[in-house]
């Protein structure tokens, strides 16, 4: 895959970190002694973190299990620079540089390469999505851009879950566990090889997740079932290249509080009720190195999504292909090509207060992409990129970036570039009606009616970064990032004359129509820290600042807060995280962490500590306890703006038992 | 005030975590390429070279990694104030097209498996220990191949090609390695 190919990867940084005995002590080692040392690979990604250009981390498996970690969105959390909040107990708002909302649209996220927002509101649907953490082999962030490489919608940023290649010498495993919100979870996973050349990996998982807390009651009617099943199979000699096939399926059933908009006092009604979804996800993929370097990657997948909420039934189909070629060197030149097509069909049933036209749609989309990376001295590089996209909507779109990167000495490295990405219109916001809510005036009720536009644009950014990347001490490294970003067309909501709808009831309905009228500015500064204070305790920190500022058209007639739907309002300023482990002897390990999510204009600022203890016996049975959220009884960590009542984060304490054969 | 008080109790907790971190226990991780510098450095103790492989008796013995090195300087580190055979050590970075017929040990990382042939014909028969971490590399082109046991590493070693080369490798490390017929 392009992306392991060509973004760099902070595991790097965390197995130097890791590093513990130096060259010095290997060098009196005996062979015994050397055969009994556990490593930490840090190959797994072909180049190292020094030299990209661009803001990038990747938690690995390790990371997940020290931090005893059971949803794939509470291990964003420990990504620096990408915010979570829950919003109830199977919904989550994911977002970076200054844009964390439900509908968080301006993200690509993907697994194994294939992408898995939804069209429909360019954002992605976490229930769904929380694959069992034990098939999650690693996740790579990059903030910022990536337009150039990746399609529309890698805005803000990219997240790409890798799940675990077949492993026949880790073995199967067998996980069972349960907290104080989780009636039960569990987990399965069966590997091993066929022949020489093929390896298989089985996994299912799945759990019963209570309800949780508000201020009214103890568990609110948002509890939680899902499972998820996954085949995969892998094949392939050095000559033939390696094949790939990836099965994921998934089925939740959630909950989901909702209060809708109704047109007699008090202009609300309670409504809810719980939903199913389906998911399947069939990926097929073939890589090979050739001679004389370069790679050849091939990838070929279809999902197919079925899901029901309160106000509409989604039922989509997507078809993807893409080819991509890399490491194509001349001179000092290296090339990187692709071309990729999607097609995606969907039929979204409405209903009084979602209304989609059409119902049915299909777009396509057909991409090329180029990237020369130019080495102008030994310890500097140029790398300039532009990605082509033809959608059905606004046609060609160009997404091109030059980014600079240099690193004069091992344990330094600069980077800068400056980019252009784009956000295509989602299905909501060419062709929808949504009622947003209902007051009151003069004795009437007012309806707020949002409407699609088949007139709405693309948005565009174009951002301003500048890295360092640097080691401290021998044992403790630094990563920083500041960057400007400017956004142009942002999706604005232009508010209408009011009008009185003669109905038996008659009511004033108040029309807002999606434009692009809105321009943002942000600015803001990541940084990361890591430390390995001696061979057996760690230290990492994340933080990240921002600030937006807006600008809107001459003619606009936005009349929404800057903390509603997607704007930076709804986002924390601050939000950073310490986190320490240490190895208590030989079988346990602790680990603690402190979050700290800063306020955004409804949400109160927290601070939280999470711990975690696991303690391995042998190599066939660990135990895992632990508590989230340890000081805090419960707490809010966002809201939503549209139907969906939030519920309360609660502490919850954890065990699960995991055995190995 | 009883939030700011709690809030900075929280922070007072995560600055003791912080502290207590830095206490130390007992164990041992290392990084890849650290380990297989100490690898490499016990395979200039277990194998013996013919005289034929250096070119005068106080010659430096020398170890070349083929193309794009993943030890940064750790094979220096590790090698520094070692001597192998008695003669002082030189480490060389050699690109493709290089001349390899003075070298005693030539390290081929996973990245550079593309050249295998290239640098099996260059080898082959020569007294170099060519030693690599890809799948297969013992079959046709080196006398030592890496690879991980879960998180330990392993190696592999081709007894047909230790021969062609004339190289003697001790039953001790034969004793530990996987031995390719």
């Amino acid at each position: 895959m392009m992306s392991l190919a060509l973004i760099a990867v902070g595991a790097v940084v965390l197995a130097q970190g890791q590093e513990q005995a130096g060259p010095k002590n290997v060098a009196n080692m005996s062979l015994e002694e050397l055969m009994t040392l556990e490593v930490v690979t840090a190959t797994k990604s072909p180049r190292s973190m020094w030299s990209t250009a661009s803001a990038t981390f990747v938690l690995t498996s390790d990371d997940i299990a020290r931090a005893g970690v059971r949803s794939l969105p509470d291990a964003l959390r420990l990504i620096p620079g990408v915010t979570v909040a829950q919003t109830s107990a199977s919904q989550w708002m994911v977002g970076m540089r200054g844009f964390t909302s439900r509908y968080a649209n301006k993200l690509l996220v993907m697994v194994d390469g294939a992408s898995i927002y939804t069209p429909f509101f360019s954002g992605v649907d976490w229930d769904i999505q929380t694959l069992g953490i034990r098939d999650i082999d690693r996740i790579e962030v990059i903030r910022g851009p990536g337009g150039a490489l990746w399609g529309a919608n890698a805005v803000d940023g990219i997240i790409n879950i890798i799940t675990k290649k077949p492993d026949p010498e880790a073995g199967n495993e067998i996980v069972g566990g349960a907290s104080s919100y989780v009636a039960g979870s569990g987990a399965a996973i069966v590997q091993g090889a066929l022949g020489a050349n093929a390896a298989y990996r089985l996994s299912v998982s799945g759990r019963d997740q209570r309800g949780f807390p508000t201020d009214a009651v103890d568990h609110a009617a948002d509890s939680w079932k899902g499972w998820q099943a996954s085949g995969r199979l892998d094949w392939g000699t050095p000559e033939t290249g390696s094949f790939g096939i990836n099965y994921r399926g998934a089925s939740s059933d959630f909950g989901m509080p909702s209060r809708l908009p109704t047109l007699e006092a008090p202009y609300y009604e309670e409504a809810g009720g719980h939903f199913a979804n389906r998911h399947h996800t069939l990926i097929g993929k073939w890589d090979k190195q050739n001679a004389n370097g370069s790679t050849t990657h091939f990838q070929l997948y279809g999902f197919h999504t079925d899901r029901k909420q309160l106000t509409f039934h989604e039922e989509r189909t997507t078809v993807e292909a893409n080819v991509e070629m890399g490491n194509l060197a001349f001179g000092s030149h290296n090339f990187a090509l692709g071309l990729g097509a999607r097609t995606s069909r969907d039929t979204i049933a409405g209903s009084d207060n979602v209304m989609l036209d059409p119902e049915s749609d299909r777009k396509s989309i057909l991409n090329f992409f180029i990237q020369d990376e130019y080495a102008s001295a030994k310890d500097t590089k140029w790398i300039v990129g532009l990605k082509l996209e033809r959608n059905d909507d606004t046609g060609w779109e160009y997404q091109p970036s030059l980014r600079w990167i240099r690193t004069p000495r091992r344990e330094a490295t600069y980077w800068a570039s400056v980019s252009r990405a784009v956000r295509t219109p989602s299905r909501a916001e060419l062709g929808s009606t949504i009622n947003l809510g209902v007051t009151e005036m003069g004795g009437f009720p007012v309806l707020q009616q949002i409407h699609g536009s088949p007139d709405f644009q693309s948005s565009t950014v174009v951002a301003y970064e500048a890295g360092l990347r640097s080691e401290l001490t021998p044992t403790s490294w630094l990563d920083a990032v500041v960057y400007y970003n400017d956004y142009r067309g942002l999706r604005s909501f232009e508010q209408g004359e009011p009008m009185l709808v003669p109905d038996l009831n008659p009511y004033f309905l108040v029309p807002i129509t999606f434009a692009n009228k809105m321009d943002v500015r942000t600015y803001g500064l990541e940084v990361a820290f890591f430390s390995q204070p001696s061979a057996t305790s760690r230290l990492r920190a994340g933080m990240s600042w921002n600030n937006a500022e807006f600008r809107w058209d001459a003619d606009s007639a936005d009349g929404m807060e800057h903390d509603v739907d997607d704007r930076p309002g709804n986002s924390p300023r601050l939000s950073g995280f310490l986190w320490t482990g240490f190895d208590l002897g030989k079988y346990l390990k602790l680990d603690g962490i402190f979050r700290h999510y800063g306020g955004a204009s409804k949400q109160s600022p927290y601070s939280t500590v999470d711990v975690n203890l696991s303690w391995q016996s042998g190599s066939n049975l660990s135990v895992t306890i632990g508590a989230q959220n340890l000081f805090l009884p419960r707490h809010s960590e966002g809201f939503t703006d549209l139907f969906e009542v939030t519920s309360q984060v609660p502490r919850t304490f954890y065990g699960f038992l995991t055995w190995r054969f | 005030m009883e939030r700011v008080a709690r809030s900075a109790g929280r922070w007072v907790l995560g600055a003791a975590l912080f502290v207590v971190s830095s206490v130390s226990w007992g164990g041992l991780q290392i990084s890849e390429y650290a380990a297989k510098a100490g690898f490499l450095l016990k395979f200039t103790q277990y194998v013996e070279w013919p005289s034929e492989a250096f070119s005068s008796s106080d010659a430096a013995f020398q170890i070349g990694v083929f193309g794009s090195d993943p030890f940064g300087q750790r094979l220096e580190d590790t090698f520094q104030g070692h001597r192998v055979k008695g003669r002082p050590v030189v480490i060389r970075r050699v690109k493709n097209g290089a001349d390899l017929t003075d070298l005693q040990i030539l390290y081929v990382p996973a990245a550079q498996a593309g050249y295998a042939s290239d640098i099996a014909r260059q080898t082959k028969g020569r007294p170099i220990l060519v030693v690599g971490e890809s799948p297969n590399f013992c079959k046709s082109v080196g006398v030592i191949n890496f690879f991980l046991d879960g998180t330990y590493i392993r190696f592999e070693i081709s007894s047909p090609l230790a021969r062609q080369g004339n190289l003697v490798i001790s039953t001790k490390l034969l004793n530990v390695a996987r031995i390719i017929q």
